[in-house]
């Protein structure tokens, strides 16, 4: 096990090194405008430029460029998105300060989100799955087929014109200045965002749930349990459910950790102030600091919620060993 | 230019697919318009959306955008000279005192200005106790030009001796800046500017208080805080960011906390100034209590949360989404809650005059007369969204002197779709060289495949198509490569890149509402710079110029004595002087289709009373809004 969660932690490296490399590359080396001429404003002399530029670090041969965002991206104090480098070329705010602030956002709308799905997810997949080509099945697939077809931005937008705009019964958009998160919470602010969020990721994990289940109980271990003479409920909950939900657990992993790294169009749509918000308003001005340090973000958290699912697949499935 | 560039991103999310909307709907209109009805009371919170931050974290030496000058014109910042916040009909305009106690005096070479100050303004907390004088001005213009700051347009004073002298490095002091007692400030100029008091109504010369530890500071306050001062702002208007009074400029500026008032990128929280006393304010009725600014959301959310009264107004948008527009125009309960008013922006497309066949201004006039204004205004949402140009430069910025000149006008300004525009464009395009047969259709090479940048929006690509094929129709085609706004704006920045034609998605808007800060920037020669150049056309650019750029054509027109002929001018003459100027390059330029004066189209929750418009910010004035009670 120790020698695994090596190997991980260097592929992780190496995750992080070609992730930076490539963002570095896309924003720095082949921005449409030079950040340095739009943060000067118009008609700038030579030596303001040249300050800016300074300023920027972008005098800086390109591997020292590089380097300095990289050192920012070793997770300990004092490097780990150090305000030397990533700060905003538009408002010299930290990066930091705006990640930190903006992630209790982030992550309240992921957990929720991740909750409900397996809330839908999981029990009509497990319904479907034992009651194939029933009505309830078919009303399963229904669903399914329109929560994996409906993009998120309509389903946003819908939500709110029925829930909030014509029926009132759920808040709209945005938290008010200075109303904290519990408060949010409290007052409903989330809930629409979390359905939402949570619609498409549940059918496709009730289609998953359902075509794992069915394969798995026609395996002969599931013929063994029941002539031992288990318990319907518990062949399929002990022994079928458990199986079919390992590749659940991996596609969980993924999809949490992919959240975290920012719901852009939920948290825009929703005017959510979370890590999608920012990285969205950082890609449109070309604002490389912020999405340097939210991508390596996101790939940080997809590399450290893949190796939890590894760990988390030896105890589900005893098959599973690492050496 | 980002103030230009981030306004004119919102104007084509304006043009989106826009409904054609037939006039109508609140119309302008200054403090005359309420949904209730109600006379204006104060109180109350203004609850505003934004989809996006101000661009330099309200640093009043950087910002350099229209929305952050509006906030401080009406709310956190006066300056010497300002506006009173209303339309061009009702002087919104038009200069008046501020924190001076009049007009400045202008000695008769126009060199030397001289303010007095008004006595007994005060800062806002915690600076409550320090009285506003002429040296936080100059501290204000020195922050202008410290280079380590990197302030926003340091290129309106430079006209002040040893301005540029000290910005670069030159020189340990402004000359041109002194204070001979507390409330008087002298300004020496190397060269008259006429408009010189405008600039002192611009956010970069909001007086800058002392710092109380070290009081020769030449920054004051702001001293280390060259990229953050915005999140450290001593306010002198009405309102200030909440929790201003907890700022703590006694200890170093790395220990001092920002106020808690703005979260950038996620909201402002501004409150009334305590400090701020009504009877020496003529300009700012400041109606409501305070002000909530959300930042980030949908558009079309945002235009919902209106509609229902859950937010009072979207205030970074040059209109509401196309359906709100159409919405609010015709249903009886909102029509009142829509206000139509034109900006001071324009839209043109514009000719390289260094690149043929547009360096033959026969082939530029006949553009003008081929060109669909109502089809290209159609497209980007109708009449309610902007006045068909015919010139350069809006009219209120003229006082309407070009109001009816349009020297390419045709048939219902349809260009070459009418058969009377296609045959006046054909008339002009069979004097040009580049029609060899004179029939009007231009039949040499340079006419085809000429390169053209458009932007990629559906509505921005549907005006290139028009505008396509009605220049097809004598002879002239476009190679139309089309990009993001901003990109698109990269390509035309530079000059080596020779970028012939724009379709009309490039415009301009004020700095101030003196046409200066049309010209000078757009149309003349000494400004063309290697790098963000927004002198798209090359006028006036020199025959070295031309060549270092690579342009085969050397010569191309100026517009160079005609502008510097109004530098020195004030008032009436000056106003008259751009007008000349306007004429001229219509006339005898030509590097440019003017399409559209752009309107500001607002709409506002059914508790808003006491709708204003300021002609100066172009956008709704905060400070004259209030809230039914």
């Amino acid at each position: 096990m120790g020698r695994y969660l090596i190997r991980r932690m260097l592929f992780f490296v190496l995750v992080l090194f070609v992730v930076s490399v490539v963002t570095f590359i896309i924003f720095v080396k082949l921005p449409s405008v030079d950040p340095a001429i739009r943060a000067a404003g118009r008609h700038p002399s030579p030596r303001l430029l040249a300050t800016i530029r300074h300023k920027f670090g972008l005098d800086r041969p390109l591997y020292v460029q590089y380097w300095n965002f990289a050192k920012g991206l070793i997770p300990l104090p004092g490097l780990f998105l150090n305000k030397e480098v990533y700060f905003s070329y538009q408002n010299h705010v930290p990066v930091s300060e705006d990640i930190y602030s903006r992630l209790p956002v982030t992550i309240t709308l992921t957990v929720g989100a991740a909750i409900i799905w397996l809330l839908i997810g999981i029990p009509i997949g497990v319904v479907s799955a034992i009651k194939p080509r029933t009505a309830i099945d078919r009303a399963g697939m229904i669903f399914a087929l329109f929560g994996v077809s409906a993009p998120v931005f309509w389903l946003a937008l819908l939500a709110l014109y029925i829930f909030w705009f014509k029926l009132g019964i759920a808040p709209s958009s945005g938290i008010p200045p200075g109303e904290s998160i519990w408060v949010s919470i409290l007052k409903g602010r989330f809930v629409l965002p979390w359905f939402t969020l949570a619609l498409s990721t549940a059918a496709f994990y009730s289609r998953m749930v359902r075509g794992n289940l069915m394969e798995a109980m026609s395996e002969d271990y599931i013929r063994t349990a029941r002539a031992k003479g288990l318990s319907e409920r518990r062949v399929i909950f002990k022994h079928g459910l458990r199986s079919a939900l390992t590749p659940v657990v991996t596609m969980f992993g993924m999809d949490v950790a992919f959240l975290l790294g920012g719901a852009v169009v939920t948290e825009t749509v929703f005017q959510l102030p979370g890590i999608g918000q920012y990285a969205w308003t950082a890609i449109t001005v070309n604002d490389f600091p912020p999405i340097m340090g939210v991508t390596v973000l996101g790939a940080l958290f997809i590399v450290v919620a893949n190796l939890l699912v590894d760990i988390v697949y030896a105890f589900l499935d005893p098959r599973v060993r690492y050496a | 230019m980002r103030r230009y560039a981030k306004v004119l991103v919102l104007a084509v999310v304006l043009a989106m697919g826009a409904v054609a909307c037939g006039g109508g709907g609140g119309g302008g209109g200054n403090a005359t318009s309420s949904p209730s009805g109600a006379k204006p009371q104060k109180g109350g919170t203004l609850n505003i959306a934004q989809l996006g931050d101000v661009t330099a974290a309200f640093d009043p030496q950087k910002e350099y955008y229209q929305v952050s000058f509006a906030y401080y014109q009406c709310c956190l910042l006066r300056t010497l000279l300002s506006y009173n916040g209303q339309d061009s009909a009702h002087d919104g305009t038009t200069l008046f005192p501020d924190l001076a106690t009049g007009m400045p005096e202008v000695s008769s070479d126009n060199l030397t200005w001289t303010f007095h100050l008004k006595q007994g303004i005060h800062y806002a907390p915690p600076m409550q106790d320090v009285e506003i004088t002429a040296p936080d001005i100059i501290r204000a213009l020195y922050r202008e030009a410290t280079p380590s700051v990197a302030a926003g347009y340091g290129f309106y004073y430079n006209v002040i001796q040893g301005f540029s002298d000290y910005a670069n490095g030159k020189a340990k002091t402004i000359s041109g800046l002194s204070a001979p007692d507390d409330f008087t400030l002298v300004v020496k100029l190397t060269e008259p500017a006429g408009d010189l008091g405008y600039r002192f109504a611009l956010p970069a010369t909001a007086p800058i208080p002392p710092s109380p530890s070290d009081p020769k500071a030449v920054l004051g306050v702001a001293t280390g805080h060259d990229d953050d001062y915005g999140r450290f702002l001593v306010a002198s208007g009405p309102y200030m960011f909440e929790g201003s009074e907890n700022l703590d400029f006694s200890v170093a500026a790395s220990q001092q906390k920002q106020v808690a008032g703005y979260v950038p990128n996620k909201s402002y929280s501004l409150v009334r100034n305590p400090s701020w006393d009504p009877s020496t304010d003529d300009l700012r009725p400041a109606y409501v209590d305070a002000m909530q600014v959300q930042i980030g959301g949908d558009e079309s959310v945002l235009d919902q949360k209106v509609e229902a009264g859950e937010g009072d107004l979207v205030f970074d948008t040059s209109a509401p989404e196309p359906e709100f527009i159409q919405k609010f125009q015709t249903t009886p309960d909102l029509k009142d809650q829509i206000f139509i008013d034109p900006t001071q922006g324009n839209y043109y497309a514009t000719m390289n005059l260094g690149t043929p066949p547009f360096d033959d201004i026969h082939v530029r006039k006949a553009v003008n007369y081929a060109i669909d204004k109502d089809g290209f205004r159609r497209i980007g949402g109708g009449p309610a969204t902007a006045e068909i140009a015919g010139h350069f430069v809006p009219d209120s910025m003229l006082n309407n002197l070009l109001k009816d000149y349009n020297p390419y006008a045709t048939p219902n300004d349809q260009g070459a779709d009418t058969p009377d525009g296609l045959n006046l464009a054909k008339q002009e395009m069979a004097q040009s060289k580049y029609d060899h047969n004179g029939d009007g259709v231009c039949d040499d090479p340079v006419c085809k495949n000429v390169l053209t940048v458009a932007n990629n929006t559906k509505t921005a690509q549907a005006q290139a198509s028009l505008i396509q094929q009605n220049l097809q129709k004598i002879g002239i085609t476009l190679d139309i490569k089309s990009f993001t706004q901003s990109a698109a704006y990269g390509k035309v920045f530079d000059p080596k890149n020779h970028i012939a034609f724009t379709t009309g998605w490039a415009g301009w808007l004020k700095d101030y509402p003196d046409a200066y800060t049309f010209f000078f920037p757009v149309m003349y020669g000494p400004n063309i710079l290697d790098q963000y150049n927004t002198n798209y056309s090359m006028v006036g650019a020199t025959p070295e110029q031309m060549k270092k750029y690579g342009y085969s054509v050397t010569q191309v027109p100026s517009m160079d004595a005609q502008i510097e002929k109004c530098f020195p001018l004030t008032g009436d003459a000056r106003v008259q002087c751009w007008a000349d100027a306007d004429k001229y390059l219509m006339e005898n330029v030509v590097p440019i289709i003017p399409l559209e004066f752009s309107n500001n189209i607002t709409i506002v929750s059914s508790r808003i009373t006491n709708w204003t418009y300021s002609a100066y910010n172009d956008s709704a004035s905060l400070d004259y809004l209030a809230i039914a009670q």
